[in-house]
């Protein structure tokens, strides 16, 4: 029986339109936006306010569709409240008027992703944030080691992060760029890795060349240039083979050349290679709706809402699958009755879809029986199997697309076992490359922990930390780098590692290779001792430095991370040595590394030592010393020994206890409190700690400082500290220092 | 004397069997990183017809820090004093560890091509370079002849 719309009936609906702007915020996502208590009470006022619609629609039964506004308002009323197919169903009835536009079905769109939603969080409740990223571009595990992660093809223009994995400068996310892999952060667009680059040209050139061609594609169907994107996109599918972003993007732009079933075989294709991922089904959903082919696009664009596609892109879509959907079965299904409609219909999809989420056994043994049927592409389900337009209601359809849903998110690529879904993997070919493609341009040998800086340029990670002692500049273009990063621990470039490791073989033949600027033997050779010339330390004295030379902060770093934490404190000399022939082994202590490179080190001397052998390495000093210590006395001669050291002990404590408390307390602050006599000092390699506390205050000379070290007996250090104290105590020196007068 | 790094051994390697045109670099027998360097004057230039011989020493830090470059032979030239020290920027503040003795070289070479009077090592002979050009250059062809003559 035919209809027409009534001009009233026009006039309700520009009004009801009204309602729907006004109301919009309700569209569908209320559920997630308000409280379970708020929900509840929403949902209780729609049913009185539903209750109320319904008598309105009933009362005015017979009338025809008149009251088009109201079964339009009662429809979205059941949307809101999640209603989803009783919303439809209702709705495929009011299409029996005529379609109505596809902007009416706004309410039931939204209701529609929220109900596809909620399936996938109660399903799926635990999505960290790179797992997500992970999602959204369908990252699969298996994956070669030697692609991008998040493409998985051959690198376009690789960028490396400061955690050492490469993507390329497409994928990654902007302005700050937060790792797929482990979630590290690089707070900047990092630069071009030209090592990378050119290895990809190498290794790779058709595939290269291809993504190139790619590329120049995209940029041409983005102009609204179908035709030469076309060719472009053809020309890169035979030089560099089928891949599914090639497949994707060839997709659309038939679609948009109106070649729609060429657009649908590609799309497929793009579907199977990669299941998960959430662009190749809004492809396809795209060339489906425009073949006509309204349930299996619903289908595409529901599974792209779930794998992570931007919802807003898609509710357009799923909107307009809709209401083709609709007049499709406006016409087939009968006038419903309303008498004896049977509004538990969602409840009947609840308890389906519980069978489902609770019962998964049935879900998993349709899988089983798929894994074992042969020629079957494992992203079909059954679903696929039992054509579309056999199913003839709606609220079927809909039962059928969350089944497929749940079936797609359980889906593990590990049972991929079909070879033409599988990604190539990208080969060495060792032929096609040569060492001195793995030489590092600072020591001229193959990269030992190869790093690569922000500006894209990649050296030896010693090497590159040996550069900034002396400068925060790239060697090779001479880019300022930012200290705090330059500065930060650096993390080897997995591809370049990965390519050493199918070259070389294993990690120890790298390292193998006499290609390093300083090998650890020579620098850990233990006979040498790294030196710092500066100035006279003493055993059991604390040395505060301040450490800014570049080869100095080499050193340190060395002693540091080789763990010896020694060095050897020698202090100047003019003739004929560089430094003296004495001095004091330091112990790091404590060390505070600052912002520009330079560290204060709070640091201990330990034993005196002469130097026997030097020579110079990366610009700082070695040398091969002998360990001094103090002769032993006889027994005879310590009770004089013993007298004498607590005489001039007395006397030195004395002399510093009268110093002004300014001075004192300044003393304390660099070489700390004065030590208390051992009980077997004697028998101590260096004497009595407090002697070369006392010594290190007393005025005398570089000279005479080494000359003391120099000294093996106790007996002569005593009398010396003796005499200068007298010295000091007859001199103005000590009016000047201290508060008392003689 | 310690252990010759990788990276000297290889850059020598190259000089003596890829030597660049005009340039020639050897090692002394005693010390590996002194170098004896002979650079003929470029073509075009006051100093065409010339041979020019200059020590390079690497320091203990080459890399990281640049070579020391003098010439020996007497030059008539307003970036090279009396000494025979060179004004190059590479060679101080602008140096990077991934030039080469190569390169270095290379900048010397060009050097002699296109003097610069407006950045002077030599005050005499930029001045005369700016002020008259004509004489300044017959100075530099007539030393070249006096001092740098092949023969």
């Amino acid at each position: 029986m035919p209809f027409a719309i009534h001009e009233t009936v026009e006039v309700g609906k520009i009004d009801f339109m009204a309602e729907v702007a006004t109301n919009d915020k309700f569209s569908g996502l209320y559920i997630s936006t308000y409280g379970a208590e708020q929900q509840q009470q929403l949902q209780q006022e729609h049913q009185k306010r539903d209750g109320e619609l319904l008598l309105r629609i009933q009362g005015s039964r017979g009338a025809g569709y008149d009251n088009l506004d109201a079964y339009i308002e009662y429809a979205d009323s059941l949307a809101k409240c999640g209603r989803v197919c009783e919303s439809l169903d209702l709705y495929a009835q009011c299409f029996r008027a005529g379609p109505l536009p596809s902007n009416f079905l706004w309410h039931v769109t939204s209701a529609f992703l929220e109900l596809i939603r909620l399936q996938v969080a109660d399903d799926n409740p635990v999505i960290r944030p790179e797992q997500q990223h992970h999602q959204r571009h369908g990252h699969l595990q298996s994956s070669s080691p030697l692609g991008c992660g998040v493409c998985d093809l051959v690198f376009r223009d690789p960028v490396t992060l400061l955690c050492g994995h490469t993507f390329c400068q497409g994928c990654v996310t902007k302005p700050t760029v937060v790792c797929t892999e482990c979630g590290e952060r690089t707070p900047y667009q990092p630069h071009v890795n030209v090592l990378i680059k050119s290895f990809v040209e190498k290794l790779w050139p058709s595939q290269w060349r291809a993504s190139e061609l790619l590329a120049e594609g995209k940029a041409l169907y983005r102009q609204d240039k179908f035709h030469s994107a076309l060719l472009k996109l053809n020309q890169a599918y035979y030089t560099g083979g089928e891949n599914y972003a090639l497949l994707n993007i060839r997709s659309r732009v038939l679609l948009k050349l109106g070649l729609n079933i060429n657009a649908q075989s590609d799309a497929d294709r793009v579907v199977q290679m990669k299941p998960k991922w959430s662009k190749g089904h809004f492809t396809r959903g795209m060339t489906l709706l425009s073949l006509g082919k309204y349930h299996e696009a619903l289908l595409e664009f529901s599974l792209s809402a779930v794998l992570g596609e931007n919802l807003q892109k898609l509710k357009s879509q799923i909107n307009e699958a809709l209401q083709r959907l609709l007049i499709v079965y406006s016409k087939d299904t009968e006038v419903l009755d309303l008498d004896n409609w049977n509004p538990i219909a969602h409840d009947y999809l609840q308890s389906c879809l519980n069978t489902i989420i609770n019962g998964t056994y049935a879900f998993e043994n349709t899988t089983d029986t798929l894994l074992n049927e042969s020629n079957v592409v494992l992203h079909e389900s059954t679903f696929f199997k039992k054509s579309l337009c056999e199913i003839n209601t709606i609220t079927e359809l809909i039962r059928h697309i969350l089944v497929e849903i749940m079936h797609v998110k359980h889906y593990t690529p590990s049972v991929q076992n079909n070879t033409a879904v599988a990604a190539a993997v990208l080969k060495v070919d060792k032929l096609l490359l040569e060492e001195s493609d793995f030489n590092c341009v600072l020591c001229c040998g193959i990269f030992r922990n190869p790093v690569t800086t922000l500006c894209g340029h990649t050296y030896c990670m010693d090497c590159l930390e040996h550069n900034f002692d002396y400068s925060f500049h790239c060697p090779l273009c001479l880019t300022s780098l930012p200290p705090c990063l330059a500065l930060s621990k650096k993390h080897t470039v997995k591809f370049v590692d990965e390519l050493l490791l199918s070259m070389y073989g294993s990690a120890q033949n790298c390292s193998l290779s006499p290609s390093l600027n300083w090998s650890p033997e020579m620098e850990y050779d233990s006979s040498y001792l790294p030196v710092f010339v500066c100035t006279n330390a003493f055993p059991s004295v604390s040395c505060p430095l301040h450490v800014f030379e570049p080869q100095y902060r080499l050193m340190i770093r060395r002693c540091i991370e080789s763990g010896t934490r020694k060095f050897a404190m020698i202090s100047q000399q003019r003739f004929p040595m560089r430094f003296a022939e004495y001095g004091t082994v330091l112990e790091i202590k404590d060390r505070i590394l600052m912002g520009n490179g330079c560290s204060l080190l709070s640091t201990v001397g330990t034993q005196r030592f002469r130097v026997l052998v030097r020579k110079e390495h990366d610009g700082y000093d070695m040398a091969k010393v002998q360990y001094i210590r103090d002769q032993h006395f006889s027994a005879d001669k310590l009770p004089d020994l013993n007298k004498l050291h607590n005489e001039v002990l007395q006397r030195g404590m004395t002399w510093f206890n009268g110093f002004r408390p300014e001075i004192k307390s300044e003393i304390l602050r660099t070489v700390g409190f004065p030590p208390a006599a051992e009980e077997n000092w004697e028998q101590l390699d260096d004497g009595p700690a407090w002697t070369w506390w006392l010594l290190s205050l007393l005025p005398l000379g570089q000279t005479a400082h080494t000359d003391l070290l120099a000294n093996t007996s106790i007996l002569v250090r005593l009398k010396v500290i003796n005499k200068i104290l007298s010295r000091i105590e007859q001199s103005s020196l000590s009016r000047r220092i201290t508060s008392w007068s003689p | 004397m310690s252990v010759l790094p990788r990276r000297i051994l290889k850059e020598t390697q190259r000089l003596l069997q890829e030597p660049v045109p005009g340039i020639s670099a050897e090692p002394d027998e005693g010390n590996a990183r002194y170098f004896h360097v002979k650079v003929t004057g470029p073509e075009d230039s006051p100093f065409e017809g010339g041979l020019f011989k200059l020590e390079l020493f690497l320091p203990e830090d080459y890399p990281m820090s640049a070579p020391k470059v003098r010439f020996i032979t007497k030059i008539y030239h307003p970036n090279i004093d009396r000494l025979g020290r060179i004004c190059l920027d590479i060679l101080k503040d602008k140096w990077s560890p991934a030039l080469q003795i190569r390169t270095v070289l290379l900048s010397i070479q060009a050097l002699l091509s296109a003097p610069n009077p407006d950045d002077p090592l030599a005050n005499d002979v930029a001045e005369l370079w700016k002020v008259n050009e004509f004489e300044a250059i017959r100075n530099a062809k007539e030393w070249t002849r006096m001092y740098a003559s092949e023969n």
